[in-house]
């Protein structure tokens, strides 16, 4: 119940933003399309299938949104010092982790319809047959997305977490960015690869999400032997491990700003 | 009942070492209003922080009706509102009524809660025509009105505004100053103010305390200091800055004294009826108020001459 009042507050306030500044949004949009439509046409291979095309566009849409995972509680935090709204948040009877769950909950909404008009956009554009789009276990498929997320949101919460202490941290988030984008496999196979990076690349949810989307959608595995899969398994724990990681980097660095009395600077 | 006992709070570490409050001990009960009163860096903003459990000090305890806020982190987030010093604590791209849904909610309060408390105080506080406009569009005195409400919302035991008049213009100020002193007058809330505004304690008449270089040094309420100087009657003019500048070299300096100067308008005070005598022709005088006693020679007294009766 309480969580849904969290969740109420933040779209009450995201909607606000949206009324305010919708003509950002409408571009942001756009924004995002073009740059799948020219990653696509740099790296989709010439003898590609319509599932190698989709596995690219579901790749760059949970790097994109992975992404956004990673450095939304940042610019979260950054924008509400920032705006002198930080510490207000903090003397509100909600614990500030709880605020930052549900708005990144009301941004994954947000998120999700925006995807939908890009994915749809994109589905035109890269000509993915609609009986191959119909064909997909499109429940699963948003699960195990969703799940990879969570992960990733997991390292977001360490990143803002460093944000309190260091107050701009743009260039880690840059940095797992593009990490993610051309180290774990989505638009660079991991075998052209050194070795180093598909060690890394193992640390992280996106490598077991895309691998555990390729077993449902490419490898075309039943239900039972997704769930049973080490992919799917080593997702769980992975994303396990970066959540419970995150929010306690997270608990640490609040603590420690509270200690330095450096919550609101910025 | 708020009680702060022997807190000490220090910055930095070896040589940077920055010693922000020294053993503060105040205690202060259920509806009392408090002022606080210091130059910058004196520590009242660090006192505030400590209070609403932003800043944890570095030793020393504060309880509220005796639970701990260092030890309980919930305690301040229950029973304390704060409008933070430059913070904007809201949000400018939401309308007043979009902002008390939105920390209404935070605050856990119910639907019907939220309403009938954004209902009160946008009538309280005059904003009920403004309720759907966005807060950027108001005046600075406006914004800050819509932060009280914000942090009156959860009905918190304890207020604590810090310098809530600062950089507010004349009108601006006496708005938020009219409503401080009806919040005070209607409500059974404790409320602690820090401010330089000597004029905003004048206004509320309430107990002062005085901070420097992170230590209490007076504590007292403004009735009894009021006989610390032995004064003679003070007038407060307030005059257009043109016939100001028009005379000045006509006034004689050590006869009055400049207190404020905004927007073409000074405000000065003089104890010699003899030089407004003197003066009231040629000067564009706007209102003149006879004062009991001078608080600025008071907060100088105390502050810049030397504690009085000072506390270790």
């Amino acid at each position: 119940m309480r969580n849904l009042k969290l969740l109420g507050a933040e779209i009450v306030k995201i909607m606000g933003d949206l009324k305010a500044y919708w003509f950002n949004y409408l571009f942001g949009n756009l924004n995002v399309f073009f740059l799948f439509l020219g990653i696509f046409y740099a790296f989709q291979k010439s003898n590609g299938t319509a599932i190698d095309t989709f596995n690219l566009l579901i790749g760059l849409m949970i790097w994109y949104y992975g992404v956004h995972a990673i450095d939304l509680i940042a610019i979260i935090i950054e924008e509400e010092a920032e705006e002198g709204t930080l510490e207000q948040i903090f003397v509100t009877r909600s614990s500030f982790i709880k605020v930052l769950f549900n708005r990144i909950m009301s941004q994954i909404i947000f998120d999700t319809i925006k995807g939908v008009f890009v994915f749809v956009l994109c589905v035109i554009t890269f000509k993915i047959p609609f009986s191959f789009i119909k064909s997909i276990n499109w429940l699963w498929t948003l699960i195990i997305f969703f799940l990879t997320l969570s992960g990733l949101y997991g390292i977001g919460y360490a990143v803002a977490g460093l944000s309190i202490i260091y107050k701009k941290t743009t260039a880690v988030a840059g940095t797992c960015s593009n990490l993610l984008l051309f180290f774990t496999g989505i638009i660079i196979d991991l075998d052209k690869l050194p070795k180093a990076f598909i060690y890394l690349s193992k640390v992280l949810p996106l490598h077991w999400g895309m691998n555990t989307l390729n077993d449902l959608i490419r490898n075309d595995f039943q239900l039972f032997k997704i769930v049973r899969s080490s992919n799917f398994i080593y997702l769980i724990i992975s994303c396990l491990f970066w959540i419970l990681f995150g929010v306690f980097i997270f608990k640490i660095c609040e603590e420690k700003a509270r200690i330095k009395g450096t919550l609101n600077q910025y | 009942m708020l009680k702060i006992s022997n807190i000490s709070k220090e910055f930095g570490k070896n040589n940077k070492k920055v010693q922000a409050l020294n053993h503060i001990n105040l205690q202060v009960d259920k509806g009392e209003i408090v002022c606080i009163l210091g130059h910058n860096g004196a520590g009242k903003t660090t006192l505030i922080k400590c209070i609403s459990g932003l800043i944890i000090p570095t030793s020393g305890e504060i309880t509220i009706d005796s639970e701990s806020v260092i030890k309980n982190s919930n305690i301040p987030k229950n029973k304390v509102g704060a409008v933070l010093e430059g913070s904007r604590n809201i949000y400018y791209y939401l309308t007043p009524r979009e902002n008390l849904k939105y920390f209404g909610l935070l605050n856990n309060l119910s639907k019907r809660e939220i309403e009938e408390r954004t209902e009160y105080y946008l009538n309280l506080f005059d904003l009920k025509n403004r309720e759907n406009d966005m807060v950027k569009q108001f005046s600075r005195g406006m914004q800050q009105k819509v932060a009280i409400m914000v942090a009156l919302m959860k009905e918190p035991d304890i207020l604590l505004l810090d310098e809530p008049t600062l950089g507010l213009d004349i009108i601006s100020s006496s708005i938020v100053k009219n409503i401080i002193k009806e919040l005070s007058e209607k409500s059974n809330k404790t409320i602690m103010i820090t401010t330089h505004d000597v004029r905003l304690i004048e206004n509320l008449d309430s107990r002062v305390v005085f901070m420097k270089e992170g230590r209490l040094v007076k504590d007292d309420y403004l009735s009894n200091l009021k006989n610390i100087i032995g004064q003679e009657d003070t007038y407060e003019l307030v005059i257009t800055e043109q016939s100001f500048k028009r005379q000045m070299n006509e006034l004689i300096e050590t006869d009055y004294q400049v207190i404020d100067n905004r927007e073409n308008l000074i405000i000065i005070n003089t104890t010699s009826k003899k030089w407004i005598a003197q003066n009231i022709d040629s000067l564009d005088i706007i209102n003149i108020n006879k004062k009991e006693y001078d608080f600025e020679a008071i907060y100088r007294r105390i502050l810049e001459e030397g504690a009085i009766n000072e506390k270790p």
